[in-house]
């Protein structure tokens, strides 16, 4: 039961971490239309992009030494 | 001066001044309403997640950090797909100058898309506006609906879901009555000699020659 949860903690971390590259290219592109059509996104949805590109690598990072530090590497 | 009794403008419209003598009569997004049903979508898909924790906490108390761990996964895509959705909408929009009208749909990552109609290409035969249902009613949104008269096929641009439909319907009407004096009849022309069509249509396919291409 350990190892199923360890290995369900593991691919929840690979996809926030999928999610949060995603989240910062997504966030790059966006920057780019507003620049090439002189368009200024609401600062408080950048905010989040920004958000959603950190703060699920921050949690993966956590989960991952977590996890480490439970199966005793 | 077609822009001069024309007043509502957007700072961003102006990047999309590219022709001569183009003044921008009007530029507009959907209704920010028209995103309620996906704030209530999402609001019902985060209800749903922490009733999931809360259950299976109940049953596993032991793996709680598991469970908030995909908890938070499912909360990240959910407000992923909520931002796209609004910045999809913001980069929507329609711009109307006297010389064209603009859609522009920017959907960063998956696709973009520029439709541009030049007005002295074409003819505006009617402005039409379409409201459906006692919400649009009630909060003055719907379609404005342009069709153009081309010699070859007749062809609707559609502003979908903007407020003040009727509004801005009439002050589109307006407008191109008064492009149809300033640009004239370009396209239809009656002819003289022949008496078996009443009207003909000719279009330019290489400079200084015309092709009749057929009657009515």
């Amino acid at each position: 039961m350990n190892y199923l949860i360890i290995a369900l903690k593991i691919s929840a971390t690979l996809v926030l971490v999928m999610l949060a590259v995603y989240s910062w290219v997504y966030f790059s592109q966006v920057r780019k239309i507003e620049k090439q059509f002189g368009l200024r996104l609401p600062g408080s949805i950048k905010k989040m992009l920004a958000v959603l590109a950190m703060v699920p690598m921050l949690i993966s990072l956590i989960v991952i030494f977590a996890v480490i530090v439970e199966l005793g590497i | 001066m077609i822009g001069a009794h024309c007043s509502l403008k957007h700072r961003f419209a102006k990047n999309f001044l590219t022709l001569e003598n183009e003044q921008i009569i009007y530029s507009t997004r959907q209704h920010w309403l028209t995103l309620f049903p996906l704030f209530a979508i999402n609001a019902l898909f985060v209800i749903f997640a922490f009733l999931l924790v809360s259950i299976f906490y109940t049953f596993a108390p032991s793996y709680l950090i598991t469970f908030l761990l995909l908890a938070f996964i499912f909360l990240v895509l959910i407000a992923e797909i909520f931002i796209k959705e609004i910045v999809d909408w913001y980069f929507h929009f329609y711009i109307i100058t006297n010389r064209k009208i603009v859609e522009v749909t920017y959907k960063p990552l998956f696709s973009r898309a520029i439709n541009e109609v030049l007005l002295d290409q074409i003819r505006c035969t009617e402005v039409d506006v379409e409201m459906q249902g006692m919400l649009s009613e009630v909060l003055n949104i719907g379609n404005v609906v342009l069709t153009f008269d081309r010699p070859t096929h007749e062809e609707t641009f559609t502003i979908k879901k903007i407020r003040e439909p009727r509004r801005i319907a009439m002050h589109l009407g307006d407008c191109f009555e008064s492009f149809e004096s300033q640009y004239g009849n370009r396209i239809w022309y009656k002819t003289q000699d022949n008496k078996r069509y009443s009207h003909r249509f000719i279009e330019e396919i290489s400079p200084n020659t015309n092709y009749q291409l057929g009657g009515i």
